[in-house]
């Protein structure tokens, strides 16, 4: 649920939930990684926020991915 | 419903712990609901802390605002500017419902309740929208003023003047101007939408997804 900020701009599209459960941690926990709001996780696993290149660098490190591997422009 | 009450002596404030929030706070994320007798308090702190309101931040306290800010904006205005009575009270709701819009989206609107980027980004949105309605709102009288003058059947500004002055004595021309000051108040809250904010103060959620 929510507005998409970035309604009018392209969306990158990611397969964080998967990583994420495959990691075996919660949104919670991920977002107390990366200092966003868990919700914040919620809105970008289900593509409803793009998240700047900054937070995007950091949930690939707190997931110990590369960034292409969790986000990507084409939906998987 | 047993109760137990327990008496500050400092504050010499009664506090009552109903038996139900004990047992329900037990239950629900150990949070402990404390129901304050002075006047007015108990209100306020339903307003504050309930589910349904969730701080007046969430969306049907959202969709309430904003219903009641058109309805005042939009609609009494019209009653207040034609019948020419009830400025005061109109005035005192617009000026109440501007707090309650201010306080619906305090945590993104005031800087240092931004709690990380989506908030951020939500909130610059909601700028960019109201500047753009307020602009688009602006330019309907200098449009209107634009087609009399250029393309109007007699092309002559002077019936608008003649229609304003008719129209405009001492009492409408205060309505509008607090209407005009009231629109662009109102459109950063419009701007934010009915979608009510996720985040609060409150403790971290214990949503185990």
């Amino acid at each position: 649920m929510g507005r998409k900020p970035k309604a009018d701009e392209e969306l990158v599209f990611n397969r964080l939930e998967a990583l994420r459960t495959k990691a075996g941690i919660t949104r919670q926990q991920l977002a107390d990684a990366v200092d966003v709001h868990y919700q914040t996780i919620g809105y970008i696993e289900r593509n409803e926020y793009s998240p700047s290149l900054v937070l995007a660098l950091r949930i690939a490190k707190a997931l110990n991915k590369k960034v292409e591997q969790i986000f990507s422009l084409e939906e998987n | 419903m047993a109760t137990k009450k327990i008496l500050d002596s400092d504050s010499d404030v009664k506090v009552k712990l109903l038996w139900r929030d004990v047992k329900s706070a037990e239950n629900h994320r150990g949070l402990i609901v404390i129901k304050d007798d002075r006047p007015g308090k108990p209100i306020v702190t339903w307003l504050r802390t309930s589910q349904f309101f969730d701080g007046m931040v969430n969306t049907p306290a959202r969709i309430l605002i904003n219903v009641m800010s058109i309805l005042a904006l939009y609609v009494w205005t019209i009653d207040v500017a034609n019948k020419e009575h009830n400025l005061l009270a109109w005035v005192i709701t617009l000026i109440v419902l501007l707090f309650l819009q201010a306080a619906s989206v305090r945590f993104v609107l005031n800087t240092e309740g931004i709690a990380d980027e989506f908030q951020e980004t939500r909130r610059n949105l909601a700028y960019r929208r109201a500047y753009r309605t307020i602009r688009r709102i602006a330019l309907i009288p200098v449009g209107l003023f634009a087609f009399l003058v250029v393309a109007g059947p007699h092309n002559d500004a002077n019936l608008l003047w003649d229609f304003v002055a008719y129209r405009l004595d001492n009492y409408r021309s205060l309505t509008l101007a607090i209407f005009i000051f009231a629109v662009s108040s109102f459109q950063k809250y419009f701007s934010y939408g009915w979608i009510g904010e996720p985040f609060t103060v409150r403790e971290k959620s214990s949503i185990k997804d």
